[in-house]
């Protein structure tokens, strides 16, 4: 028997490791078949690749009406919680770029900028507190999960998110340290080495971030949930995509105050000075924000239609 | 009679599960085989990506299973679910033919 086609093989890849044992020989024989002694062209390999990914997220339970309630709910939640990690990066830039915005207006007309930034904080505070509340509900099943056998893939990734938590960690005490040695004009502008040092310290939170949700993704796709559980966890998701689309609103309230009461607060110019309501950052971040909230809200659709069908089922 | 503007690939059905099916009935096929006898039946060319994608739904609703014959290219064949699925669908789609054969002699007159 001739050996499979390398190219073919590494295309195999995009498919999950379990739908691969079953059928990943069978497909490779059926490429080879229909390809014979021809390249694989660029159409072939993308359409390989868009089969491989829908497997994926049929198995996340993402996709498809074959899929039990369970995993479609579970998949949902997996989708907010993706949305969050994206909102919260949204979040952070937000809240960089709305620093000191209260210093830049006269205090008689602070109220609504200030209300503002502290319901968007508020909000904050409760999707944290929901997604903790989530983490606690599967802490049982976890722990069981990360002593066992099956969870060698789990205990790597708690590995790495643990490692990037510490280089976070650092990162931010070096940072606080550096800030404390300059200028505030230096800092408010974000002049060198600021500026460049803030943009690490960014790229270290993200990732860390990224590792945790990382981490966070493979425990809901593994851990064992009974009924109860995976009940408090679609309230919890369902919160905390409510939470988003709440926040996303506030946000662009606070943007059209600040426009309105202090437009070279946006743009860094004198104060007093008119200017285009305009920012692009702002406008990125509240862009990602929504994003987020469509994803979100995808993923509650995908809860629903998952409790929908257990109770037709 | 005015000639359809249609080509032959919208003229007929690309629903890869029914397509699939559909081959099986005649006997157990591999992956290739089935998207060779899929061409030649109903002009609809299944990739392979797409074809195991519904070949793995198919096996996951038992309207397939597969026949161990212990190569690579294993073959499928119809359940005795899979079989009632199919000639439901085929009922369902004679009604609309039917349906439709009726609606456009009706229409037809109605032009003349």
């Amino acid at each position: 028997m001739s050996e499979p086609r390398p190219d073919l093989s590494r295309l195999l890849r995009w498919y999950p490791p379990s739908w691969r044992d079953r059928y990943g020989d069978e497909l490779l024989a059926m490429m080879e078949d229909t390809l014979g002694e021809r390249r694989a062209t660029l159409g072939f390999r993308l359409s390989i690749t868009m089969a491989g990914i829908r497997e994926r997220s049929h198995i996340a339970g993402l996709v498809g009406e074959t899929v039990p309630p369970a995993e479609r709910v579970r998949g949902g939640g997996l989708v907010v919680m993706a949305a969050w990690t994206a909102f919260v990066l949204a979040g952070a830039a937000f809240a960089k770029l709305s620093e000191h915005s209260n210093e830049a207006v006269a205090t008689s007309q602070r109220l609504l900028i200030v209300d503002t930034y502290r319901i968007v904080i508020a909000l904050a505070v409760v999707t944290a507190l929901a997604v903790v509340a989530g983490g606690m509900v599967a802490a049982r099943p976890l722990w069981q999960l990360l002593r066992g056998n099956d969870g060698l893939v789990l205990r790597r990734r708690l590995w790495i998110a643990t490692t990037w938590s510490v280089v976070a960690a650092a990162a931010t005490a070096g940072l606080v340290v550096v800030a404390h040695r300059l200028p505030r004009a230096d800092i408010e502008t974000g002049a060198w080495p600021y500026g460049a040092i803030f943009i690490v310290w960014a790229i270290v939170i993200g990732a860390a971030l990224v590792a945790w949700t990382s981490f966070g993704i493979g425990a809901v796709r593994r851990v064992n949930f009974d009924r109860r559980a995976l009940a408090v966890e679609s309230v919890l998701a369902i919160t905390v995509a409510v939470a988003m689309v709440a926040m996303t609103i506030v946000t662009g309230v606070w943007w059209v105050a600040i426009a309105h009461r202090a437009p070279w607060f946006l743009h860094g110019t004198a104060p007093g000075t008119l200017g285009s309501a305009f920012d692009i950052r702002l406008a990125s971040v509240v862009a990602l924000m929504v994003l987020a909230d469509a994803t979100a809200g995808v993923g509650v659709v995908r809860i629903g239609a998952g409790w929908a069908a257990a109770g037709r089922g | 009679m005015t000639r359809s503007n249609a080509t032959p690939g919208q003229r007929r059905s690309n629903d890869p599960p029914l397509l699939i099916l559909t081959s099986l009935a005649e006997g157990p096929k591999h992956g290739y085989a089935l998207a060779q006898d899929i061409e030649e039946f109903a002009g609809v060319r299944l990739g392979p990506g797409t074809l195991y994608g519904a070949i793995t739904r198919l096996e996951e609703r038992g309207l397939i299973e597969p026949v161990d014959t212990g190569g690579r290219r294993r073959p499928y064949r119809l359940t005795a679910a899979g079989a009632t699925s199919l000639t439901e669908t085929i009922t369902d789609l004679r009604h609309i033919v039917e349906t439709g054969t009726a609606r456009l002699h009706v229409a037809g007159e109605g032009l003349a």
